[in-house]
């Protein structure tokens, strides 16, 4: 198993669930989708500046600025600390904030009006200390089929899993709490998924590993 | 759900996997990227037959807007077929509908239907017969329905359905297929439960298993009354047991459920049926007099036997036995449940107006009167005639109206305590056929509670006249409030779709 550092940007495939971009690093930026050169950590193929907001999560919340054209729940603003259910248009981008997991300061971001990322994700995570995976409405993605949801969390610049029962990461079996190499498949009885780390001048997600 | 090949693996040269999307009869299909980054999702095609993958090869170069684009069949080294398709990022129908157990919004339900129609016909048009029709192979992409799966469901039949892994199909599979006998026909047939399943949120056949399911599709007529009326004729046709008398092509179809809006666009305006739950028994014209009428004069039948109990249990509980009294507080309470009734079916499925509290107002205002005259007062009669005041007798307004003394203000407060008794709460709530409980005491103490503040408020204002108003008023509406949820028709809300079929849906992606 490999012990290098998780990347600033992740994407998180789910089988039978979804694709979810992991961002891990704040402050963390917004803008345009541009090819190979994107210098944001969230690239939108959507009629915006190119680095058009910045996310930055605070001791209890998560603060968005811009110096550009943006409305937090359809009032035009600069500044704003972000609620559950708070909805952003940067440009021509609608999208919708959300911190489903009571107690986790990790938000979600889901782009609303048809706008999408260069990658074929459900939406944005982003992770403060950990991430919920489970059934039900209080987790940060849906992950069908399993009983105890699992949990990703961040050790020093690492990533770990816990989850009460044997799986295998690439292969290896373990269980209960194990840490996970920057790339990597993770599978059990109940579910699968893997972590693929994006690095910048790759928004496109590279054809071959 | 078990994927064999997992992220990374390259089975098809030239594409890398990334995750599972679903496994289902035919095989699993995954998310990939092609080497130059085109997003697609490749079905793995286990175990076909060379006429199966004829019948995709076939479908290859069909285009439609609304068909999921095929975009090759390629072979792996280890001589598996792949079929490379387009990639749609939205849901498929069958995770949408469980998110309206009544039914999608009407237009919505129309306008996707008509999309999904339409790629069928495009279909037949071309020789190729879907065979698996259903919202599981239905994908929503940008507010456009993309039909997928067609040219693979040769398969589909009888004799190759286990009793769980296909269950989510035999919800839609015509009666003549237990036959083996496949022509358009089973199409339009599907089309005619999913338009079902759309408009109420239900599938028309519903079993445990798969047998039960497939017996009432021989056997059981579909519940029609949930279905907006304009749609019933149609729905009742594609559904029809016998291929023969169904529409003859997609676009017969197509066309009928196009002529539903028609008066619309015309300006006849029905606002009741947008994006409102479907009502048990529409307010149309297509809807038999009697089958509107029926459950009305049923529950206005009902109403003064269920008053009979309310009016006793008030007689044991105060001790008090009146005859006089007991008598017209069960005519006031008979006189207002009729009111409750009658306005709530008039208006059933309508949206908020004022017209429903109007005319509970004037009922109660009707009721109001009635008590007043059945309370032992004369009603104050019209005096035009220039003579002397008889004994006893007061005049009001110049003398054109005369009555016993404190009978006008008596009358008016009367009518007044019905009509805002009646005015105020949402009394329909307790009489729709759809209501969440059939009975619940709520609406008891909500009515009462408004009763009783019109009676300290009647009383008050009588007291400068010395008179009382009696106090069996609230009952009368207290009582009508049990007796409107008693004899008023109901239909329990349909229960949650059980997680096993959404699921199914869910992993039928392909």
């Amino acid at each position: 198993m490999n012990d290098e550092a998780a990347a600033r940007r992740n994407i998180l495939w789910i089988d039978g669930a979804g694709a979810w971009l992991v961002c891990l690093h704040s402050p963390i930026t917004i803008g345009q989708a541009s090819g190979e050169s994107s210098p944001v950590d969230i690239p939108l193929l959507a009629d915006v500046s190119r680095i058009h907001a910045t996310l930055t999560r605070e001791d209890e919340s998560w603060l968005v600025e811009s110096t550009r054209d943006m409305t937090v729940n359809d009032r035009p603003t600069g500044r704003s600390v972000l609620k559950t259910g708070d909805r952003l248009r940067l440009g021509t981008c609608d999208l919708k904030f959300s911190l489903p997991v009571p107690g986790s300061l990790s938000g979600v971001l889901k782009i609303e009006n048809g706008r999408r990322l260069p990658m074929a994700v459900q939406g944005v995570l982003l992770m403060a200390d950990m991430l919920v995976l489970g059934t039900g409405d209080k987790v940060h993605a849906p992950l069908p089929g399993v009983a105890q949801p699992v949990y990703l969390f961040r050790q020093k610049d690492r990533l770990g899993i816990r989850w009460p029962g044997p799986f295998t990461i690439d292969g290896e079996p373990v269980r209960d709490r194990a840490m996970l190499p920057a790339e990597g498949c993770v599978a059990s009885a109940e579910f699968s998924f893997a972590i693929e780390a994006l690095h910048r001048n790759a928004d496109s997600t590279p054809g071959r590993r | 759900m078990k994927f064999t090949y997992k992220w990374g693996d390259r089975p098809l040269d030239g594409y890398t996997l990334k995750r599972g999307l679903g496994t289902g009869g035919f095989g699993e299909v995954y998310f990939a990227l092609s080497d130059g980054g085109k997003e697609v999702a490749l079905k793995l095609i286990r175990g076909s037959s060379e006429i199966e993958l004829r019948g995709i090869a076939n479908c290859l170069n069909l285009k439609h807007p609304g068909l999921v684009h095929l975009y090759d069949l390629r072979t792996d080294s280890h001589g598996q077929r792949w079929l490379v398709m387009e990639y749609i990022q939205g849901e498929p129908l069958s995770t949408i509908l469980p998110r309206h157990p009544r039914g999608l919004p009407i237009d919505q339900a129309r306008r996707w239907f008509l999309q999904a129609a339409r790629a069928v016909a495009y279909l037949h048009d071309h020789g190729v017969i879907h065979r698996d029709i259903k919202p599981a192979n239905m994908f929503v992409d940008n507010e456009r329905i993309k039909l997928g799966d067609y040219g693979l469901s040769k398969a589909v039949g009888p004799s190759s359905h286990g009793q769980s892994s296909n269950v989510g199909t035999i919800h839609y599979m015509a009666p003549e297929v237990a036959g083996g006998a496949y022509s358009k026909q089973i199409d339009i047939y599907a089309c005619g439960v999913m338009l079902y399943e759309m408009l109420t949120g239900e599938l028309p056949f519903q079993g445990e298993t798969w047998a039960e399911v497939a017996l009432k599709h021989q056997t059981d007529k579909p519940n029609l009354r949930k279905v907006p009326g304009d749609y019933a004729a149609i729905i009742e046709r594609a559904l029809n047991k016998h291929a023969d008398r169904r529409f003859a092509d997609m676009p017969a179809m197509i066309a009928a459920v196009e002529e539903v809006d028609r008066p619309r666009e015309r300006g006849v305006p029905k606002p009741e049926r947008i994006g409102r739950p479907v009502p048990d028994v529409a307010p149309s014209a297509d809807v038999p007099v009697v089958r509107k009428w029926s459950p009305l004069a049923g529950s206005l039948l009902a109403a003064p036997l269920m008053a009979v109990p309310a009016t006793a249990v008030w007689a044991v509980m105060t001790g008090v036995v009146l005859w006089g009294q007991l008598g017209v507080l069960l005519l006031l309470m008979i006189g207002t449940s009729w009111s409750v009734l009658i306005a709530t079916r008039l208006y059933e499925g309508a949206p908020a107006s004022q017209g429903r509290r109007l005319l509970l107002a004037g009922c109660g205002a009707l009721v109001g009167a009635a008590g007043f005259w059945l309370g032992g007062w004369s009603m104050p009669e019209l005096w035009l005639k220039d003579e002397p005041l008889p004994e006893g007798l007061v005049s009001w307004w110049g003398g054109t109206l005369r009555g016993e003394a404190g009978s006008l203000d008596m009358l008016i407060g009367y009518m007044a305590f019905f009509a805002l008794a009646l005015w105020v709460p949402r009394w329909w709530l307790s009489a729709e056929t759809r209501r969440r409980e059939r009975f619940t005491l709520y609406p008891l103490f909500a009515t009462g509670i408004w009763a009783l503040i019109l009676m300290g408020i009647w009383k008050n204002m009588m007291a400068a006249h010395h008179l009382t108003p009696p106090n069996y008023l609230v009952l009368a509406v207290v009582g009508s409030a049990a007796v409107v949820q008693l004899v008023a028709p109901y239909i329990p809300p349909p229960p949650v779709r059980p997680r096993a079929r959404f699921r199914l849906g869910e992993r039928r992606w392909i």
